[in-house]
């Protein structure tokens, strides 16, 4: 089994092959908004490395969001085209989920400790965060964790009031990602400890893995069914003719 | 409480001058949300904030697409007192569900020393989160065909900029005053 992982969900970008044995190649990642600019050779240059074509390929790993629009929809879209063209299936992650994956993973290492909630955060921008919550997987799992809350679209001050409860009730909340560092006071204020630095960014390697892990076991979608998840609040359809006709007519 | 601004306008001109005394207050990454009905005299607020940011190129009402950036003169200058290096004017009457507006990625856009001005703004609102400042225009019964209400709410972090925004609409001569 072969897979090639694509990252674009917040300002950091990267993409990776790995297959059993592991990450066999992955590419610098880069900062910005640009993702588009980026993938498509970075793709190119981590086959390469990895000595593999995109033939080979078994399936896709993509991270669906929620993120940066921009990002999202480089990284979503580029997942179903090569899906479509390789006639391969794509397995979808959670950017969310992706961030306690990777800080989970030092569970693995069994420190005795009780593991604290973990508590991702993505910067949603104009004031606001995308959140969710995972505990340590029980029975242990192969993914070490255990979704607790669904994603969801938070003002900060509504997130630090839930964490506040979470912590006076003897609850250890750790947040992480670029959410959590922008927020950084707030958060920490609310009782919660922020993560070190290097469980801010979404790992690739562990996108690469865990899609692999993913895609052995339960097979990935059809690139058709595969979406961005923007979490925004619902799609509705603007009935322009109905806020017209609740107008008078102007006769200019 | 956000700082509303009210005032009323007494023809296109005085409602450009309106236009281009907000864009004075404006910051990189802020979002201005239009408010009126059809002909209430949106894209003629937008020329004036354009002019006050020293945009060379003529605004008009986007026909085929939803956002258009224009270029602003230097930062700093004469022409244009503030950080914005781009305007970008969308126009979301063509929009047909609300869903679609993720895809302008408006959000993000503003981050590149941009400030975003949206006609139909209230259907973004909700989309495009917080802090935005909002323009409503209204042409009504009791006002003249050339009169137009203007109101500005400015978020209640941007005290400062509220009060320089106050002063230079009441300096405005043709502004604030009712023909009778
Ligand atoms: N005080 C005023 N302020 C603004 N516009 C005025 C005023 N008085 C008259 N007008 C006229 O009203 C019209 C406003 O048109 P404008 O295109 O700006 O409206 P709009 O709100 O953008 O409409 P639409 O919903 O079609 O985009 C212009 O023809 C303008 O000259
Ligand atoms: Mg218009």
């Amino acid at each position: 089994m072969l897979v090639l992982a694509l990252e674009s969900a917040t300002e950091l970008s990267a993409v990776a092959v790995a297959d059993r044995s592991g990450v066999l190649a992955v590419s610098a990642p880069e900062r910005g908004r640009r993702h588009g600019e980026s993938m498509a050779p970075a793709i190119e240059s981590v086959c390469a490395a990895a000595g593999v074509t995109l033939r080979q390929l078994d399936a896709l790993v993509v991270d669906v969001g929620p993120g940066l629009f921009t990002g999202l929809r480089v990284g979503v879209s580029t997942a179903k085209a090569l899906g479509f063209a390789l006639d391969i299936a794509v397995v979808e992650v959670g950017s969310l989920e992706l961030l306690a994956l990777g800080a989970a993973r030092t569970w693995a290492a069994g420190a005795g400790v009780e593991p604290p909630l973990l508590v991702p955060v993505v910067d949603a921008r104009r004031g606001q965060v995308f959140s969710a919550r995972f505990g340590p997987a029980r029975p242990r799992g192969p993914e070490h964790i255990e979704r607790v809350d669904q994603d969801r679209l938070f003002d900060p001050e509504e997130l630090a009031g839930e964490l506040t409860a979470l912590v006076e009730e003897g609850c250890a909340c750790l947040c992480l990602g670029d959410g959590a560092v922008r927020y950084r006071e707030l958060l920490a204020g609310a009782g919660a400890e922020i993560a070190p630095g290097e469980l801010h960014d979404p790992d690739v390697a562990v996108l690469a893995g865990t899609g692999l892990a993913r895609a052995e076991a339960a097979g990935g979608r059809p690139a058709a069914e595969v979406t961005a998840r923007y979490l925004r609040p619902a799609d509705v359809r603007i009935n322009w003719e109905q806020r017209l006709a609740a107008r008078p007519a102007r006769g200019s | 409480m956000p700082t509303a601004i009210e005032t009323v306008t007494t023809s296109a001109h005085a409602t450009r001058d309106v236009g281009a005394a907000l864009s004075g207050a404006l910051r990189p990454g802020d979002v201005v949300l239009l408010v009126g009905e059809l002909g209430a005299g949106k894209t003629t607020f937008v020329q004036g904030m354009a002019a006050g940011l020293g945009v060379a190129e003529a605004v008009t009402s986007p026909t085929f697409v939803l956002v258009r950036p224009y270029r602003c003169a230097p930062p700093g200058s004469a022409r244009n007192p503030t950080a914005l290096r781009t305007l970008l004017h969308a126009d979301l009457y063509r929009l047909e569900r609300t869903g679609e507006l993720a895809d302008l990625a408006l959000g993000e856009m503003v981050e590149d020393e941009a400030a975003a001005v949206i006609e139909w703004g209230e259907v973004a609102g909700p989309v495009l989160g917080r802090g935005a400042l909002t323009v409503r225009l209204t042409a009504d019964d009791d006002l003249g065909e050339q009169e137009r209400r203007v109101g500005i709410e400015i978020p209640e972090d941007r005290q400062a900029d509220a009060e320089a925004l106050q002063s230079a609409v009441a300096a405005l001569d043709d502004v604030g005053r009712r023909r009778s």
